[in-house]
């Protein structure tokens, strides 16, 4: 029975809780659900004695597979200010997240590469439309997000960072229910209901806006290039559960973003970028899972396929596409071994055929590469070419409780690279103690390795020998919970990483070589305030340096290291349907790299910057409010909301590095997101 | 493969970020405009091979009439696909020029016998404040302190077959500043 616990987020029969050792939360408040007459008071010879039979379903949080997690509760997650109402993006209020001018996550000092997401556990090849704009799922799908900012359970792997995941809810199954949301951004639809005896459905679905306000409403001649973007994505859901012990479920997700510029005096641009600028990412994917915890070995089994493309043309000399069909599969088994012992055995594959073509400059390393102009003369061509990437992974892991308020939780996984010929052994041991009901102490080492982008390792573009890079991630911290509406966190953390994938010298053949090292040292503060239908507060500041070395160059900072980072935000219900929210971030600017001179290529026409120490400056510190008003209003059985969610309130002009002319001589600062309300409206039935 | 594709949009939308600082058809100084190479004894090549003589046209253009002292040198290259290149030992020629605003200037050179059909082979000019600028092979870059440094460089090749032909511009028409 303790086993069928172990589902990331169960819902059990509330009397079962007693028998469950580890300290569980009531998620949701206990009312008498059923009050009747017993069989002993319909007796008249019992006497007339009514008995309150309680019965009631708690949500009960799963015991933890890793020392450190972070979530946001769904109720928070499309209020956060600055967000749009997006929940992926809303992930930056927690301690250990850097801020990402893109969205993609920056967790404990690691690059956005290194970090690994999942929508209801399936990895997504674009997480974002459009830079950052907006996640590719529906907001009102998701359920909860989860941070795993390092030392994760050895169900994740191929990461060296941290790890998000999003999990989309089940589909209400109280009637039929849709809703329709129009602002500047986008318009969406979601409907919902029940298809039969416990089985359910959603779908949801979304396009941009972006383009019919710059086609009607911005002049032709504001901008000296023309940004026409596009994007769309759409979801669907099936839940049947046939018992509470057996759930199946599917999922589909798609998205599109298609981008095009257009110069208007192409003469004055890069010569590796006249012409027109463009290119689109579609993937589309499905997912069947199901869940068993009826017996003593509860399992869980989930495939996901889908397709993938990507086309991108930067002017006349730089062009590639790519179709990938994708598989991935994951099967999970947790068994009690006793009283202290549960074990834990899992299965995860991803296998991935590539078929494309590439002609451009050698790829940048993701990481540590300085801006520089393509060298036209000479490009890389691979012709036409297929390939397939096939990423088996095995992993076990266990909780042992040698007192009951102490959990240990060691596991190892081991993973084989087909492309590479290459094996990984990662193991890694947590623990949490429970000094008080307030006081949990925590704890975790661990290996965790990472194989190459698929590019890094193709013949022509990256280099076949490559190996996978690997990171040891060291945390410890305690967790205060002094009332039921405050918590504090304090962590800290260290990370070493080793073989990492760095640029040759120039990017000269074979391109990607695994010299480069990384050490990050930091300190992650939290606290969370939720008076019950009042206050909400959410507190998080990281204090952090990290750093790497390329081949044998100096040691330098992260593109993205940021010693500070404060963020705090704070949600309030002011009555008569409406909602208040604010964030403040305040982030030291990440490091740039001065250019202190340039040289002409007189055979392309193009100057090349040249560098000083790289990243051995920074932009200005970032500080940013966003304000979120929300106003709902009860229409007959349904619901309208108006919203409006202002970016940047006061106009904050926050340097994102320099735009320089083209001989490098003039520079200006390129400042990041404006000020921007984003006005809504929704309408639920 | 997440990354890499996210990468590719991000990059193309910043880009709509950016304004123009300096009109680069405007010349407000001294100002390197391009380069032509031309192998001995076939004007029509523009690869000379291993071991042949070349002359390389360099033209700067100014904002005004008049001259600045330059250094011109020559190096084999490393092999490279992003950035600027670099030498990959030392100078196989140097010496000092002074060159006339809006005229070529013919600098003559040998390629070293040695170098392997397809090797890179690279030709540089600088100026520091109108003087000649020492040239560093080892950082492949002009030794040019403050205000004042130009630097340009011409990327050759060895050819592995029939060299590119330098092309012939007899029966254009070129038009500067507006058409007729």
């Amino acid at each position: 029975m303790r086993a069928s616990l172990r589902a990331l987020l169960g819902t059990i029969p509330f009397c079962l809780l007693t028998v469950y050792p580890l300290r569980a939360r009531v998620a949701q408040a206990l009312e008498p659900a059923e009050t009747r007459q017993s069989d002993a008071a319909a007796d008249p010879a019992a006497g007339a004695v009514e008995e309150e039979i309680y019965e009631a379903v708690a949500e009960v949080e799963a015991p933890p597979r890793q020392a450190t997690e972070r979530s946001i509760a769904r109720e928070e997650l499309t209020r956060v200010p600055g967000t749009a109402g997006d929940p992926l993006k809303a992930v930056d209020i927690l301690p250990g997240v850097a801020r990402s001018s893109d969205g993609e996550p920056i967790l404990r000092g690691a690059a956005q590469h290194e970090s690994a997401v999942f929508i209801d556990g399936m990895s997504v090849p674009v997480l974002y439309h459009f830079g950052g704009l907006r996640s590719v799922v529906h907001p009102r799908l998701v359920e909860r997000v989860d941070l795993f900012p390092g030392n994760f359970s050895p169900r994740y792997g191929r990461a060296t960072g941290g790890v998000v995941e999003a999990t989309l809810r089940d589909p209400r199954t109280d009637g039929l229910h849709g809703e329709l949301e129009l602002s500047l951004l986008d318009s969406s639809a979601l409907v919902e209901g029940p298809l039969g005896e416990g089985s359910s459905f959603a779908v949801a679905a979304r396009r941009s806006n972006i383009d019919f306000v710059f086609d009607n409403f911005v002049p032709e001649d504001t901008f000296d290039v023309v940004v026409a973007p596009l994007y769309w994505d759409y979801q669907g859901l099936f839940v049947y559960t046939p018992t509470e012990q057996r759930r199946l479920r599917v999922a589909l997700l798609g998205s599109r973003d298609q981008t095009t510029l257009s110069f208007a005096d192409p003469s004055t641009e890069d010569v590796g970028l006249r012409g027109n600028v463009g290119g689109a990412v579609e993937f589309h994917r499905g997912m069947i899972a199901y869940d068993d915890r009826s017996g003593d070995v509860s399992q869980r089994l989930q495939v996901s396929f889908g397709v993938q493309s990507f086309e991108q043309d930067v002017g006349p000399n730089s062009e590639a596409y790519f179709d990938v069909i994708d598989l991935a599969a994951r099967g999970e088994w947790d068994a009690p071994l006793g009283e202290q012992v549960s074990l834990g055995f899992g299965l995860d594959t991803e296998v991935s055929f590539f078929e494309g073509a590439y002609r451009g400059p050698a790829a940048p390393a993701l990481e540590g590469s300085l801006d520089t102009p393509n060298n036209v003369q000479d490009l890389i061509t691979v012709d036409r070419t297929s390939f397939v990437v096939l990423n088996p992974a095995v992993y076990v892991e266990a909780r042992y409780l040698p007192v009951p308020d102490l959990s240990l939780l060691p596991s190892v996984r081991l993973d084989y690279y087909q492309t590479l010929d290459a094996f990984t052994l990662n193991p890694r041991l947590s623990q949490r103690y429970t000094l008080t009901d307030a006081v949990t102490l925590k704890s975790a080492v661990g290996w965790y390795s990472q194989p190459p982008e698929y590019y890094e390792s193709i013949e022509g573009v990256g280099n076949p020998d490559i190996d996978p890079y690997h990171a040891l991630h060291v945390s410890a911290g305690v967790e205060l919970a002094p009332s039921e509406e405050l918590s504090l966190d304090v962590e800290g953390f260290f990370k070493h990483l080793t073989h990492r994938i760095v640029a040759t010298e120039g990017s000269a053949p074979p391109h990607f070589i695994n010299d480069g090292q990384g050490r990050v040292i930091g300190l992650e503060t939290g606290a969370g305030y939720h008076a019950p239908g009042g206050l909400s507060a959410q507190l998080a500041y990281t204090l952090s340096r990290s750093e790497r070395q390329d081949r044998e160059r100096p040691w330098r900072l992260f593109d993205s290291d940021q010693t500070h980072v404060l963020s705090v935000a704070l949600g309030y219900p002011l009555g008569a349907g409406f909602h208040a929210g604010a964030r403040f971030r305040y982030v030291t600017g990440n490091p740039v790299t001065r250019v202190v001179g340039a040289v002409y290529d007189a055979g392309t026409d193009v100057y090349y910057p040249i560098y000083g120490e790289q990243n051995a400056e920074r932009d200005p510190a970032f500080q940013q409010l966003d304000l979120r008003l929300e106003k709902g209003f009860d229409v007959g059985s349904g619901r309208l909301s108006v919203y409006l969610d202002v970016q940047n309130v006061y106009a904050a002009d926050n340097a994102e590095g320099f735009t320089y002319s083209y001989d490098y001589r003039e520079r200006k600062a390129t400042t990041g997101s404006p000020f921007f309300p984003n006005l809504g409206l929704r309408g639920e039935l | 493969m997440k990354r890499t594709l996210g990468i590719a949009l991000i990059g193309a939308t910043s880009l709509a970020c950016e304004d123009p600082l300096v009109d680069p058809a405007t010349v407000i100084g001294p100002r390197m405009i391009g380069a032509r190479v031309r192998a001995a004894g076939d004007a029509a090549s523009a690869e000379p091979r291993a071991g042949q003589e070349g002359s390389i046209d360099w033209l700067v253009i100014a904002n005004r009439a008049g001259t600045i002292g330059a250094t011109a040198a020559f190096c084999a290259a490393e092999r490279s696909s992003l950035g600027a290149p670099r030498c990959s030992g030392g100078v196989f020629e140097e010496r000092s020029v002074e060159l006339r605003f809006g005229e070529p200037l013919g600098i003559d050179f040998t390629l070293p016998a040695e170098l392997e059909p397809g090797s890179p082979w690279l030709g540089w000019l600088g100026s520091c404040g109108g003087e000649a600028a020492p040239f560093d092979a080892a950082e492949s870059s002009f030794i040019c302190a403050g205000e004042g440094a130009l630097g340009s460089f011409y990327r050759g090749r060895i050819p592995e077959d029939a060299p590119n032909d330098n092309p012939v511009l007899a029966d254009d028409e070129v038009w500067l500043g507006a058409e007729p």
